[in-house]
């Protein structure tokens, strides 16, 4: 009896062995999500906070766009899917007034500057994101997995004192869930006076010229006549590695000279409004 | 009992039956005979180099054996760069060219310079298979591989002439290619490996084999050596073009660095080993340190650093492989006898890269005393290992031209008086040795000497060689003899010998299989060796 059912057994172990293909279960899950896409295809990253300046759209402008893409995850349809955001207010901290230098008869001897950061204001500073304009841009299209969507920014007489923040994020409806929470937000700063380029945080801008200034800002495009913006900076970085080398120094030299003609008629060097002096070179 | 075990039998025998049940055997190989093909000759035990651009008809015949028959077979031949299989400036992907589909491959060579791999495929028509075999190819242009001369034309200006690989002498090339001379009497010559630059036929930035001419007068030309494109001037190799007055010293590198130096200073960029491809243009200078044509890497004991004589300042200096400069001094010698010479010119500078020591020889411009210096270099710092104050009477004293045996023996040779001689370095008197030269033509004066070699450390062109080199001069022509050497002394006749119109100034060899990215820091260095 022993002897049959080890026969058995062996019999039985064979016949699983035979059955060790199965079928995976079928995706069935219902839910969709929706993302930011923080790379383009061409394999570089896209900067989840972004800058922009009404100063190089021309006076003739009144509201530009940023287009956004954002992608799905879950099954294609092929019907038109609405895709909902929100803006997100931000706790902005006002930073502290610096202390004025002050001549022998108690004056200030420069003007400090502070620039105040607001959260944006929609209709005024932006067109909001369920406004009926947007409408058929805010879809993902049937039987696709990704879509850009506008943001319309408006030049509002505001901004040229202050620097409008907008903070924004997928919003849950009927179609998407919220994707990865470090997909799902993006920020946009902007101003109609010189904001820092997104680009300038990358590549080799803060290792050739150093903290981005206004001030700073505004040398180098005097000294050039560039607009010292994301796409010339880029253009900066992938061109000719020896001319981002000599305009560099070219632009020290220039500095330099310009410090020398403010001293001599008994101004102070160039600083920014912060009272930082103003550096280009290497930060090591 | 037995219904039992006969059950379980079955359940055995149905489970292994289950289990064969899975695999399904449809293939067919093995069915038929397989014919053999071989190459046995013309392609994997050779290899190939042609003159594109003149008509030449590169012809391979390989010896192939095969069970085939002929008519069940079909060939194609292929070319492939090292571009091959890459994406081109439209997004497309470079594919290899055919150039042949019969047995025997006539090729009429119209590709760029460059070496390339041809591909042999043999097909056998019914789909059986195919035997891909495979040579190397070396395409030249006229000019891309050999011996450039320069010389100073009848009017007192700079023209160069070139001795091609397949011993052609092409003369007059730069008034030829641009239209006129470069103004001035000829300053230096020099071939720059992996020069960067933007090429034209297609505005990307590259690296390419260039031979850099410098007059007396202020004027540079940087020439590719594949089609003598001129692709800078004094001008243009500058973002901010010359400064007034400014004189081109020397555009080459060391191990690390790309230098020109001018009287206005030196610039320096990243070589093509060391960094992607830039414009090649430089921006401003870096360091108060001028140079001259006598530069030579110490490519050994200064891991790429570099000796050279500052033709302002009038100074002997030494530069680590990060170009940190220092005066080249002793404990009996100090600062003021190699900075601020301003008595004192250069006449010449070599090396020995059996030593590693490097040797300068200046002239008093006031009392015609003449000094050798020899000199070592390190990783840190250099030391001057002997100031000798050189005999009047010697003919190292009266010398019109010297060169510096690099790779064979520790002579230094000069030019007195029409005659070739060899100064002893192993010597404690410096003794000088007769040397003797076979094939010098009737009447010609011996006015130019050089010792030019090509021995990277990785030769898959099997082009080596190391010349003595000697220039001789008779009116207005000149006559170039190159030597093989037994311990640094020339055997036999010459082996290459060629004239031209002109006073020759210097030679230098250029070899476009030759990068620094195959071959090195240490071994590309060595070619900088070769100053005159």
């Amino acid at each position: 009896m022993r002897r049959v059912i080890n026969t058995m057994i062996l019999g039985g172990v064979l016949l699983a062995a035979t059955a060790c293909e199965k079928d995976l279960e079928l995706y069935d899950i219902e839910d969709c999500w929706l993302n930011f896409s923080y790379s383009e295809n061409s394999g570089s990253l896209v900067p989840s906070e972004s800058s922009y300046s009404f100063v190089y759209a021309g006076s003739d402008v009144t509201a530009d766009t940023i287009w956004v893409e954002v992608t799905t995850m879950g099954f294609v349809y092929d019907t038109p899917r609405t895709i909902s955001v929100e803006q997100v207010q931000v706790d902005i901290v006002k930073p502290e007034m610096p202390e004025i230098p002050q001549d022998s008869t108690g004056a200030p001897v420069e003007e400090i500057v502070v620039v105040d950061t607001i959260n944006a204001v929609p209709g005024k500073h932006y067109v909001p994101f369920n406004d009926k304009s947007l409408e058929s841009y805010y879809q993902i299209p049937a039987g696709a997995v990704s879509q850009k969507i506008p943001v319309v920014l408006k030049r509002d007489a505001s901004l040229d004192t202050c620097v409008a923040l907008l903070k924004f994020r997928i919003k849950e409806n009927e179609f998407f869930k919220v994707g990865y929470e470090d997909y799902s937000t993006r920020q946009i700063t902007f101003t109609d006076m010189l904001a820092k380029p997104s680009q300038w945080e990358y590549g080799y801008m803060i290792y050739y010229y150093g903290e981005y200034g206004p001030v700073k800002h505004q040398f180098l495009i005097d000294q050039t006549g560039e607009p010292w913006d994301d796409e010339y900076i880029v253009a900066l970085h992938d061109g000719d590695s020896a001319y981002l080398e000599y305009l560099m120094v070219k632009m020290q030299n220039q500095l330099d000279a310009l410090n020398a003609e403010r001293v001599a008629q008994g101004l102070d060097v160039l600083k920014e409004a912060d009272g930082t002096e103003v550096y280009i070179g290497m930060v090591y | 009992m037995n219904i039992k075990r006969s059950l379980a039998l079955s359940v055995m025998v149905v489970a292994g039956l289950s289990m064969t049940a899975c695999f399904s055997d449809d293939s067919t190989l093995g069915v038929d005979k397989i014919g053999t093909i071989e190459v046995v000759t013309g392609m994997e035990d050779t290899s190939y180099i042609a003159t594109a651009f003149i008509g030449e008809v590169l012809e391979i015949k390989p010896e192939v054996t095969t069970t085939l028959d002929e008519s069940e077979l079909s060939y194609e031949w292929t070319l492939l760069s090292d571009k091959t299989g890459s994406i081109d400036a439209n997004g497309d992907t470079i594919q290899p060219q055919v150039i042949g589909n019969s047995k025997y491959l006539a090729y009429t060579v119209d590709a760029p310079a460059g070496q390339y791999q041809i591909r042999y495929a043999i097909t056998v028509n019914d789909g059986g298979y195919t035997l891909i075999t495979a040579t190397d190819l070396s395409v030249v242009t006229e000019f891309s591989q050999g011996f450039y001369i320069l010389k100073e034309s009848a009017d007192g200006n700079t023209d160069m002439d070139m001795y091609s690989a397949g011993g052609n002498l092409s003369q007059n090339i730069i008034s030829n290619t641009t239209g006129a001379a470069l103004s001035g009497k000829p300053y230096s010559i020099t071939p720059n490996y992996g020069q960067f630059y933007i090429n034209p036929d297609n505005d990307q930035m590259e690296a390419t084999n260039t031979m850099v001419v410098i007059t007396e007068d202020k004027q540079m030309g940087v020439y590719r050596t594949t089609d003598m494109l001129q692709i800078f001037d004094q001008n243009s190799i500058l973002f901010d073009g010359a400064a007034e007055g400014e004189q081109p010293y020397l555009l080459n590198r060391s191990g690390w660095y790309s230098q020109y130096f001018t009287s206005e200073g030196m610039r320096y960029g990243m070589t093509a080993s060391m960094g992607s491809p830039t414009s090649g243009k430089y921006g401003f200078v870096s360091d108060q340190v001028h140079g001259s044509k006598f530069f030579i890497c110490d490519y050994m004991n200064s891991m790429g650093g570099f000796f050279v004589w500052d033709e302002v300042n009038k100074d002997i200096l030494w530069a680590n492989y990060n170009m940190y400069f220092e005066p080249i001094i002793n404990m009996e010698y100090g600062e003021e006898y190699s900075k601020g010479l301003t008595d004192w010119e250069c006449l010449s500078i070599g090396y020995s890269a059996m030593d590693y020591v490097a040797n300068f020889i200046l002239n008093n411009t006031k009392t015609g005393a003449r000094r050798l210096y020899l000199a070592s270099g390190g990783m840190m710092a250099s030391s001057l290992n002997a100031l000798v104050e050189l005999d009047p009477a010697s003919h190292m004293a009266k010398a019109t031209a010297y060169s510096t045996n690099v790779n064979q023996a520790k002579y230094i040779y000069c030019v007195d008086g029409g005659k070739l001689y060899a100064c002893n370095l192993n010597s404690d008197t410096y003794a000088e040795i007769d040397v003797n030269l076979a094939g010098i033509g009737s009447g010609e004066e011996i006015t130019y000497v050089s010792n030019q070699f090509f021995q990277p450390t990785w030769d898959y062109t099997d082009d080596s060689f190391d010349y003595l080199v000697v220039g001789t001069q008779k009116g207005n022509e000149y006559h170039i003899y190159m030597y093989n050497m037994v311990g640094g002394m020339p055997s036999g006749d010459p082996v290459i010998s060629f004239g031209g119109d002109g006073k020759v100034a210097g030679v230098r060899y250029i070899n476009q299989g030759y990068s620094e990215n195959d071959l090195g820091m240490m071994a590309f260095s060595l070619m900088y060796t070769i100053v005159d």
